[in-house]
């Protein structure tokens, strides 16, 4: 059985009357990436703050490699590297400077933190811009340079609170390409996100939160066993006659149709060829359709069933 | 020591606002001090006169002789048209004509109507040739009351208005008052330096603070195993080796400029500056810990030195400041270091009394005090409150 690296139990945080964490338990082990998935505002942030005592919470507690995690805790605090949402670096030094920076607070020996300041330039592919300030790299740079930061002295829990948020897809990529690495290289990872492809992209274990709340956790094969539906079938067509949406209704494992926007949406919930079926009812009615396309079950259907609301938020 | 290596090369970017402000500072100081270390003297002026002897008699002579022998004297051609091109051009100052009868008129008391005169209006050198010219007048005819021949009078007054009296020019001293061993120059000097103080230090110090403080940058590194105290002790002492380097270049700038070292008085100008500008780190450090921005600090930066040295008679004597206003200055640092400063030099003429220079030190001490807590609670609110 893997080691336990985070522990929290009954976890409450509270601003005034608005409770940010509700009795929230949590484990992470050793080696897994763990992704924390919720809207803005379900409490993540508030989590990841609360378990770097950034914030002081009101109940519950939280344990970190086998100790209780507090603001003096820094052997624990040693071993973590935290990437915030926000860009955290000096504009007045340069690229060099600000990882060396941020290593040496953990790594007092100058030989070695010039090592792994290399490592962290060399994995983050920031060697072209060393020299560079803050403000003349891109978006995408400058996320690396935070993650390169917040790595640099080779921790052993690897905390990311959104760090992906306002990325090109190309530094998107690459950011989640580098944290598999890190992972494979021997870091436990915890990874907050809204962003549901990422987190079922690079997420072993996965827990949702919503309203401070966890409502769901398991890896996303067990997440999405969870709800009924197991495959959506969309089909590209104008106004379905009542008579053959209800021939459509009545085969097997189909759950439920929509008429929306030019579009028929049928919701099937397991067995086979569902959509060799719902195109033979089609053909049959000598209905014209366009495009036909069937998808799996995704995190944000876990979410939609779970919580009756859509994940994504709307301005993505 | 990574906080203190990172505030120093924070504060590399903001060097150049020092260096312009010590630039500016120190060039005033070496013209001030360069106009003030000349010796102030005196000379008679010189005119250029022109004399046309109308007279033509010995005892006009005399007179053209008398002129001659205080300004240059010039035969010039008389036309009129000449005459004004002269004055025009201010080749010539000054054109006296000795009108026909002076010998008989000067020898029988008469001193109006003697000379005929043309000058450029508004010019002193009119004032000048014309009380010379009265003087002589008013003089030969003492002598002639007296009892003297013409000629005798004219020789008496012409040697008598030649006498050249030698003054020295000597400052009314008081013991107590004043002290050689804080001049002029020094205390001009030290009565301007609040306001550099408090310029660089607000305005470079300042920004420092507020990236070294950036809620980010603050969380990353309150996440690492540096501890708090060590951190806020780092800051600290990268903010006090600034400020004691500050102070001691605007010392030894002092000391040179005025070509002495301190001693005496001004070692108590010395610390007088030494207390402010602890005061102006405070202030800075107040500024700071309510995040106001760049465009704030340089706003705050300019209101509050600019603010505090006109009320507190940094820029405008305190002497002619309503009491109005010297009764709100008196909640102000600077005014007590300007008293302290003005008590040092004796300009306002309070005497001096070293137990009362350290009173009004002692209440600067009590300033400082008080923004350095006032600045340590705002601090922790807000750290409390994010």
């Amino acid at each position: 059985m893997a080691e336990t690296i985070v522990k929290i139990e009954n976890l409450v945080k509270r601003y005034k009357d608005l409770i940010a964490v509700d009795h929230l338990n949590l484990e992470i082990k050793k080696g897994e990436v763990y992704g924390l998935l919720g809207p803005n505002g379900s409490g993540k942030s508030t989590t990841i703050n609360s378990m770097l005592s950034l914030l002081a919470y009101d109940k519950g507690s939280i344990e970190i490699f086998g100790k209780e995690m507090t603001p003096v805790s820094y052997d624990i605090k040693k071993k973590i590297g935290i990437i915030m949402q926000d860009v955290a670096v000096f504009d007045e030094l340069t690229v060099y400077e600000n990882i060396d920076y941020f290593c040496g607070l953990y790594i007092k020996d100058k030989e070695t933190r010039k090592k792994y300041v290399t490592d962290a330039v060399n994995f983050t592919g920031l060697n072209d811009f060393l020299k560079f300030y803050p403000k003349k790299l891109s978006g995408g740079l400058l996320r690396r340079l935070n993650i390169a930061c917040g790595i640099a002295h080779k921790p052993e829990l690897i905390i990311l609170d959104e760090p992906t948020v306002a990325v090109d897809p190309q530094s998107r990529n690459k950011i989640l390409e580098g944290i598999q690495e890190l992972n494979r290289n021997g870091a436990t990872i915890i990874y907050t996100s809204h962003y549901m492809e990422e987190v079922e992209q690079i997420c072993t274990r996965i827990a949702i939160m919503d309203k401070g709340r966890k409502i769901a956790e398991g890896t996303k094969e067990e997440l999405k066993r969870m709800i009924k539906n197991t495959e959506t079938i969309t089909v590209e067509t104008e106004n379905v006659p009542d008579e053959i949406l209800s021939r459509i209704n009545d085969l097997s494992h189909v759950y439920e149709t929509e008429q929306s926007e030019g579009r028929l949406i049928i919701r099937c919930g397991g067995g086979k060829h569902n959509l060799i079926r719902v195109l033979s009812v089609l053909q049959e009615a000598e209905l014209n359709f366009g495009r036909v396309y069937t998808e799996l079950p995704t995190l944000n259907d876990v979410f939609l069933e779970i919580t009756g609301k859509v994940l994504r938020d709307r301005e993505e | 020591m990574q906080v203190f290596n990172a505030f120093m090369k924070v504060l590399k970017k903001n060097l150049p606002t020092v260096i312009i402000w010590v630039a500016i500072f120190l060039s005033i100081s070496i013209i001030v001090s360069k106009s003030g270390s000349e010796n102030s003297e005196f000379k008679s002026k010189v005119l250029n006169v022109c004399v046309f002897d109308e007279d033509n008699t010995e005892s006009s002579r005399a007179f053209r002789d008398f002129i001659a022998s205080k300004h240059n004297v010039y035969e010039l051609e008389n036309d009129d048209d000449r005459i004004l091109d002269e004055l025009f051009y201010e080749t010539k100052d000054y054109v006296i004509t000795i009108k026909k009868g002076f010998s008989e008129n000067l020898s029988d008391g008469i001193t109006e109507g003697l000379f005929d005169n043309r000058y450029v209006h508004e010019s002193y050198s009119n004032v000048l040739m014309t009380n010379l010219a009265d003087e002589y007048v008013k003089t030969v005819r003492a002598f002639l009351a007296k009892g003297d021949n013409l000629s005798t009078a004219q020789k008496n007054a012409a040697d008598t208005l030649s006498l050249n009296v030698e003054v020295t020019k000597e400052t009314f001293k008081e013991e107590h008052i004043y002290s050689d061993d804080y001049s002029a120059l020094f205390s001009a000097y030290f009565q301007y330096l609040p306001y550099v103080f408090l310029q660089i230090l607000v305005s470079a110090l300042c920004p420092v603070l507020l990236t070294m403080n950036k809620k980010n940058i603050r969380n990353r590194t309150n996440c690492s195993s540096i501890r708090p105290s060590s951190q806020t002790f780092q800051i600290f002492l990268g903010s006090m080796i600034f400020v004691l380097g500050l102070w001691l270049l605007f010392m030894i700038s002092g000391a040179l400029l005025n070509e002495e070292f301190y001693r005496g008085r001004a070692l108590l100008a010395v610390l007088n500056s030494f207390v402010f500008i602890l005061i102006s780190t405070g202030i800075a450090i107040l500024i700071a810990s309510f995040n106001p921005g760049r465009v704030g600090v340089n706003v705050l930066s300019n209101i509050i030195s600019l603010g505090m040295c006109f009320l507190c008679g940094i820029f405008v004597p305190q002497e002619v400041l309503s009491d109005s206003v010297l009764s709100a200055a008196r909640f102000l640092p600077a005014y007590w270091y300007i008293r302290v400063n003005n008590m040092l030099s004796g300009v306002s003429g309070e005497i001096f009394s070293s137990s009362l220079c350290m009173k009004f030190i002692g209440i600067e001490v009590l300033f400082a005090l008080a923004i350095f807590a006032a600045a340590l609670t705002v601090t922790k609110i807000r750290h409390d409150k994010a």
